[in-house]
């Protein structure tokens, strides 16, 4: 089964090179017409023209991507959890995980593109000094099953005429110290959506305001959202953004080979559990607040004209990586008093990934 | 009453399955010539004349017109390979199977890029053409054009 799906992967993205690589011999036809002004032709029936959800020179769509994501060395210093617990600082060697995604367009004509996806991202943290039961639970926690998230995604592009559309995006996300064998109850799902409505400017540039129900900062917020893709004249540079969350300026070197700079926020929370009591605490609702911002340089290199390869080098900020008890609305500003505040020191990180996109 | 020779009911069977056979291949041959014509995609910008190849089964198209011919500075536009657009040959090798014109490809003259393509014919007047990543249109996207006709 497995080896068929191999196969089936590999003849998808094999076969477009022999497409690609057709010349274009002249053709003759069979009834080759006499002479038409083609200027002058009407329609038959109507044929509404609809905004598309792509600019010229943009980043390629990936489909299915498969990565490695890699942070070096730095220093985890927790916060005891009851008044007089343990929180021993400790080093992180290396903070590391399989990254895997699917994008996958279910419905896709010009009137309408609704695409569904799934995503699975795991962080192993490597302890310098292994945790202990005398270790604070958030270290014990991620020493022994690290952090995992598994997604689901819809998201659906409406264009209402040939400038303006809509993007509705719905998000289902599992994230804990859940492990794979012992899988996280479903109840702990957490829920992320967003609003748009945009305009399309013209084949290079479309822009669009909304608001999001999201869970960047680490805890649940609401927030404005500004999108942008750009590319100037010349199609050797461009934009792309969804602020606050993702800004990025890219450099089109050729139709292989893109640049780009920029950041990208990555933020969840994560359900830390004590069942049966693992960490001898009276509560089992605790929640960590994880949020970094990511300062990054990427190239995008197109091996086939359907295969990039994507490599990014850059520096993680932690913006967030404190515990709360429970889920709740937490706005910027909020001074609610966290149950454990963690402090992480900044190390530089790397994420590959292969990629069969939709150019 | 008439009585009828075994030839001559053999004869008559044939007379009539030879003219079912000539008027179903004629049938598909029109079914499959149906989507010759201008037509033009739902963007507006640009018509596709889909044409037949001469003595072959096999449909083509190529961009006959264009809403804005000449860039900027005024040359003629091109593809990113620097092919100019116009008289381009942008759908290749379509065959006629089972109501679809399939096997075929489509070149997008924006990106460079070629990509696996399907034909089906709502009606006489509209196509739905999707182009797609696979052999399978898997992965893709799904366009209408409407039939052209002289004013």
């Amino acid at each position: 089964m497995t080896k068929s799906l191999w196969i089936l992967l590999l003849t998808c993205c094999i076969l477009p090179l022999s497409v690609l690589a057709q010349d274009d011999p002249p053709i003759e036809e069979e009834d080759e017409d006499s002479f038409v002004d083609y200027s002058n032709l009407v329609q038959t029936m109507e044929n509404k023209a609809f905004a598309s959800s792509r600019i010229i020179g943009q980043v390629p769509i990936k489909v299915f991507s498969l990565g490695y994501d890699f942070q070096t060395a730095h220093t985890l210093q927790p916060e005891p959890f009851v008044p007089g617990g343990a929180a021993t600082e400790n080093e992180i060697n290396s903070a590391q995980g399989a990254r895997f995604s699917i994008n996958y367009p279910v419905f896709s004509k010009n009137y309408f593109l609704l695409n569904l996806g799934l995503n699975y991202a795991e962080t192993n943290y490597s302890f310098a000094t292994p945790t202990t039961a005398a270790s604070d639970p958030l270290s014990q926690a991620l020493d022994n099953n690290g952090l995992r998230t598994l997604g689901f995604t819809a998201t659906a592009f409406k264009p209402l005429d040939i400038k303006r559309y809509l993007i509705l995006q719905f998000g289902a996300n599992l994230n804990g110290d859940y492990s794979i064998s012992n899988m996280q109850s479903l109840k702990y799902t957490r829920y992320t959506g967003a609003a748009i409505y945009g305009i399309k400017s013209n084949d290079r540039k479309m822009w669009g305001l909304g608001l999001s129900r999201t869970y960047v900062g680490g805890a649940l917020n609401y927030l404005p959202v500004y999108y942008m893709l750009y590319t100037a004249k010349s199609e050797k540079w461009g934009l792309e953004m969804l602020l606050p969350a993702r800004f990025q300026y890219r450099r089109n070197i050729n139709s292989k080979n893109m640049l780009l700079a920029g950041w990208e926020v990555e933020g969840n929370t994560y359900r830390i559990s004590n069942d049966e009591n693992r960490y001898k605490l009276p509560y089992n609702d605790m929640e960590l607040r994880r949020s970094e911002l990511r300062f990054r340089i990427s190239w995008e290199h197109a091996i086939t004209p359907q295969i990039w390869l994507s490599t990014q080098a850059g520096y993680r900020y932690n913006w967030s990586f404190d515990v709360d008890r429970g889920d709740f609305f937490r706005p910027f500003g909020d001074d609610t008093p966290f149950l454990a505040e963690t402090n992480f020191t900044n190390p530089a990180y790397f994420n590959i990934s292969i990629n069969w996109v939709s150019p | 009453m008439i009585k009828l020779g075994k030839l001559t009911i053999i004869g008559v069977l044939f007379a009539v399955t030879t003219a079912f056979n000539a008027d179903t291949a004629l049938d598909a041959a029109n079914e499959a010539s149906a989507i010759v014509g201008v037509w033009m995609p739902s963007e507006g910008t640009a018509y596709v004349k889909i044409f037949k190849e001469k003595g072959k089964e096999i449909y083509h198209g190529k961009i006959v017109w264009l809403k804005e011919p000449n860039d900027e500075e005024g040359n003629p536009r091109k593809d990113p390979n620097g092919k100019p657009i116009l008289n381009m040959l942008n759908l290749r090798d379509f065959v006629f199977e089972d109501d679809e014109w399939v096997d075929g490809t489509i070149y997008d003259p924006k990106s460079g890029n070629t990509y696996y393509s399907t034909i089906e014919m709502v009606n006489k007047d509209k196509l739905e053409v999707r182009g797609s990543l696979d052999p399978f249109g898997l992965v893709g996207r799904t366009d209408t054009w409407v039939r052209m006709k002289t004013n």
